[in-house]
C-alpha cells in the first residue's frame, strides 16, 4: 500500500533508498525487502483509516473488556495478538523476580484508551506501522482469505500510540485495508496471516541472532579490563576457588586467571565472553558496571523499590499497564504480533525515556492496583501524549510469497540487526533492541 | 510435538561446549542428582533425562522426561529444556512442555549445570501445591504452534513460591 514514492530505509544496506518499483517494495541496490519507511508526507492517506469510528469497528470493541486470545476464535473477531512489552526485564538477574502478564492487561487498557480518546481524536499523534505492503495473504486453516476484490490487496496497519507506550500505557491497533480505505476485520485466524517460510526465517533470525536478548547487559569494557589477573597460588588450591565455574576445570598452580570484584576467579577465556554479554558474575551474580545508562538508572531506581515479592495475578487485573509509566519508566514500547508465528517488530522508537527500566520488581508491588491501574494509565496516556509520532512501514514481500508458488525470499541477513537495530547504535540505545526481540509470553500464575 | 525439533538449527557444539558437556556427563555418572536418570544416547548435544517425582509431593511415583538441547555456545547460552509428553501438571509448566523457570532464560548463568537445572526443576515440582496448568496454557500453546522454542518466549517471572 501506501506511501508510494516515499523514502525508505533499507536495513540491509543501512541507507536511505527510493524503491524502484511501487508494487514490490524492494531496495534498488540489494533487492532486499526489509525497508522501513522513513518519511511519509502523504500521511493523511493512511490516517483515514484511523478514524476512531473505524478503530472501534475494526476491533469490534465497545466495552472495556478485551480478550483477544478468546476473540481469536470468535467469528468476526480480530484474532490478533497485541501486547505491550514489559518495559524491560533484563535487569532482573535474580531468581524469583517478578513480572506480570501483559497481554490481557494491554488489551484492557487499550480498549480503555480507545474509549478515552474517542472524543478527542485530534489529540492523538499516532505512530503507525504498516506491514505487508500490498499483499498479505493468508493460508492455512483451509484457505485463502476471502477478499472482496479477489486480490486481497490488503494492508496491515498497526497504529501504535507510542506516547502511550512510552508513558506506560499502550495500545496497538491492527487494521487490514483492502484498498478501499475501509478498515476491515480480519477474517479467520490472524495468526495464519503470517505463515510462510520466509517469515519463519525472519523470526528465527530476529530471535537467534541475538544471544544477548536475555538477561543483563554486557559489562563495561573498562570494568572488564580493570579486573586483575591473578596467579593461582598454593592457597587457592583445595578451596572452592580452585575451580573455574564456567569450564569446570581445576585451576593449575601458577595459572593466570581473572578476578572479578566479587573475588570470583575464572579463566580469561571463560569469563570474558560472558562479560561481553552480561555483566553478572556467573557464581554470585555480582553486577559489574555497564555502559548501559538506562540499565544503570533502572538499577538505581530499582533498588529503591520494594523487594519483589511473589504475587499472583488474576488474568483480569491489569498491572502491566502501569509497569513502565508509574516507575518513571519511559521505556521502549513494542509491537508484537503473535500469531502462530509470533511475528513481532519493534520499530525503532526514539524513547525520550526518563529512564528507569522496569526491573520487574515494580509490577508485583502494585499487584493490587490492577483495575485502577488500567483505567488510570489509560486515561493519563492520551492526555500526556504530546509526543512521538512515528510511522513505519515494513514491507515484507514474503507475506505475499506465502501463497505464491515461488519460494519466499530468504530474509535479509540484516533482519536481525534491523529488528534490533537500535542496539547497534551503541549501548545507550541497546534497550530498544533488547526489548524488541522477545516474544510473548507472559507467564501467568 | 514438543519433544522434537523446535525448528532449531542444529549447530555443532563448540569445542568448549563439548568439553564442558563431557565433563558434566562424567560428573553426572559419578554423582547423579537424586531423582534423575540420564538416558544414554549417542548424542552429547541432546540429553534425555528421566525425572522421578519426589516422595511426599504431588508428583510422587510419577515419571517425566526432560529433553535438554545444548546450543553451540553452551554454557554461555542456556540449554533449551522442555518436558517431553506428558509434562507434569504444574502451574508453571505448559502442556507443550515449556517450563517457566527463570534460570532457563534470563537468569541463566554459565556456572549452572544440567544437574543444577534438574534440581531446580524438581524443587519447582516439589513445592507445588496444586496440580494445574498455567491459566494461560491454551493461549500460550496455541501461539507456540509450529514448534517454537521456549527460549524465544519472553517470560515473565513473578512467582518464587513454586
Amino acid at each position: 500500500m501506501t506511501s508510494l514514492g516515499g523514502t525508505y530505509w533499507c536495513h540491509q544496506c543501512t541507507r536511505t533508498v527510493i524503491p524502484r518499483n511501487r508494487d514490490e517494495l524492494t531496495c534498488p541496490s540489494c533487492n532486499d525487502g526489509f525497508l522501513e519507511e522513513i518519511d511519509n508526507p502523504e500521511g493523511g492517506e493512511s490516517n483515514e483509516f484511523m478514524g476512531l469510528g473505524g478503530m472501534h469497528d475494526a476491533f469490534g470493541f465497545a466495552g472495556g473488556d478485551v480478550d483477544l486470545g478468546e476473540r481469536a476464535d470468535a467469528p468476526g473477531g480480530v484474532s490478533a495478538g497485541f501486547r505491550r512489552y514489559q518495559p524491560e526485564s533484563r535487569g532482573m538477574p535474580f531468581p524469583g523476580r517478578s513480572g506480570h502478564p501483559a497481554v490481557l492487561q494491554l488489551l484492557e487498557a487499550m480498549s480503555a484508551v480507545l474509549q478515552q480518546i474517542q472524543p478527542t481524536q485530534g489529540g492523538q499523534e499516532p505512530g503507525e506501522v504498516d506491514l505487508g505492503g500490498g499483499g498479505i495473504r493468508a493460508r492455512g486453516q483451509g484457505g485463502i482469505v476471502e477478499d472482496g476484490t479477489g486480490g486481497f490487496n490488503s494492508m496491515l496497519m498497526l497504529q501504535g500510540q507510542m506516547q502511550n507506550f512510552l508513558g506506560g500505557g499502550g495500545n496497538v491497533e491492527v487494521f487490514f485495508d483492502n484498498g478501499t480505505g475501509i478498515p476491515r476485520r480480519l477474517p479467520g485466524n490472524f495468526g495464519d496471516y503470517f505463515l510462510g517460510p520466509g517469515l519463519d526465517q525472519l523470526i528465527q533470525q530476529l530471535a537467534e541472532n541475538d544471544p544477548n536478548r536475555h538477561g543483563a547487559p554486557p559489562a563495561s569494557k573498562s570494568a572488564v579490563e580493570a579486573m586483575p589477573t591473578i596467579q593461582i597460588s598454593q592457597e587457592h588450591l583445595g578451596t572452592d576457588a580452585a575451580q573455574c565455574a564456567v569450564c569446570k576445570d581445576e585451576f593449575e598452580l601458577g595459572a593466570s586467571v581473572r578476578q572479578m570484584p566479587c573475588r570470583h576467579m575464572y579463566h580469561a577465556d571463560c569469563i570474558l565472553p560472558w562479560l561481553a554479554q552480561h555483566n553478572s558474575c556467573p557464581v554470585c551474580r555480582y553486577e559489574m558496571p555497564t555502559d548501559d545508562q538506562e540499565y544503570n538508572q533502572s538499577r538505581a531506581s530499582g533498588q529503591s523499590n520494594p523487594t519483589p515479592t511473589a504475587s499472583t495475578y488474576p488474568m483480569t487485573t491489569n498491572p502491566g499497564m502501569d509497569g513502565g509509566g508509574r516507575d518513571g519508566g519511559g521505556t521502549s514500547g513494542g509491537f508484537t504480533f503473535w500469531g502462530s508465528q509470533g511475528l513481532e517488530r519493534q520499530p525503532s522508537v526514539e524513547t525520550s525515556s526518563g529512564g528507569s527500566r522496569d526491573l520487574g520488581s515494580s509490577a508485583p508491588t502494585r499487584s493490587g492496583s490492577g483495575a485502577q491501574a488500567s483505567s488510570g494509565s489509560a486515561a493519563a496516556a492520551p492526555a500526556s501524549g504530546g509526543g512521538i509520532a512515528r510511522r513505519i512501514s515494513l514491507h515484507l514481500p514474503w507475506f505475499r510469497a506465502a501463497t505464491s508458488p515461488a519460494p519466499a525470499p530468504a530474509p535479509p541477513e540484516s533482519s536481525g540487526t534491523g529488528g534490533g537495530g537500535n542496539r547497534n547504535q551503541g549501548s545507550g540505545n541497546r534497550n530498544n533492541g533488547g526489548d524488541e526481540h522477545m516474544e510473548p509470553h507472559p507467564e501467568l500464575d | 510435538m514438543s519433544s522434537s525439533g523446535y525448528g532449531q538449527k542444529e549447530k555443532v557444539l563448540s569445542r568448549i561446549a563439548a568439553n564442558r558437556l563431557q565433563k558434566e556427563l562424567t560428573e553426572w555418572q559419578v554423582n547423579p542428582p537424586c531423582g534423575f536418570r540420564h538416558r544414554v544416547t549417542d548424542s552429547l548435544q541432546r540429553w534425555i533425562i528421566e525425572v522421578h517425582g519426589a516422595p511426599n509431593t504431588l508428583y510422587e511415583g510419577e515419571e517425566f522426561h526432560l529433553q535438554v538441547d545444548f546450543p553451540e555456545h553452551y554454557p554461555m547460552e542456556a540449554p533449551q529444556v522442555v518436558f517431553m509428553q506428558i509434562p507434569p501438571l504444574h502451574p508453571h509448566i505448559y502442556s507443550n512442555g515449556h517450563i517457566c523457570l527463570d534460570i532457563l532464560y534470563d537468569s541463566w548463568s554459565p556456572a549452572m549445570t544440567v544437574s543444577s537445572i534438574c534440581i531446580s526443576i524438581l524443587s519447582m515440582l516439589s513445592s507445588s501445591t496444586v496440580k494445574a496448568r498455567p491459566p494461560d496454557d491454551d493461549q500460550y500453546v496455541r501461539n507456540c504452534r509450529n514448534g517454537r522454542s521456549p527460549k524465544e518466549t519472553r517470560w515473565w517471572f513473578h512467582d518464587d513460591k513454586v
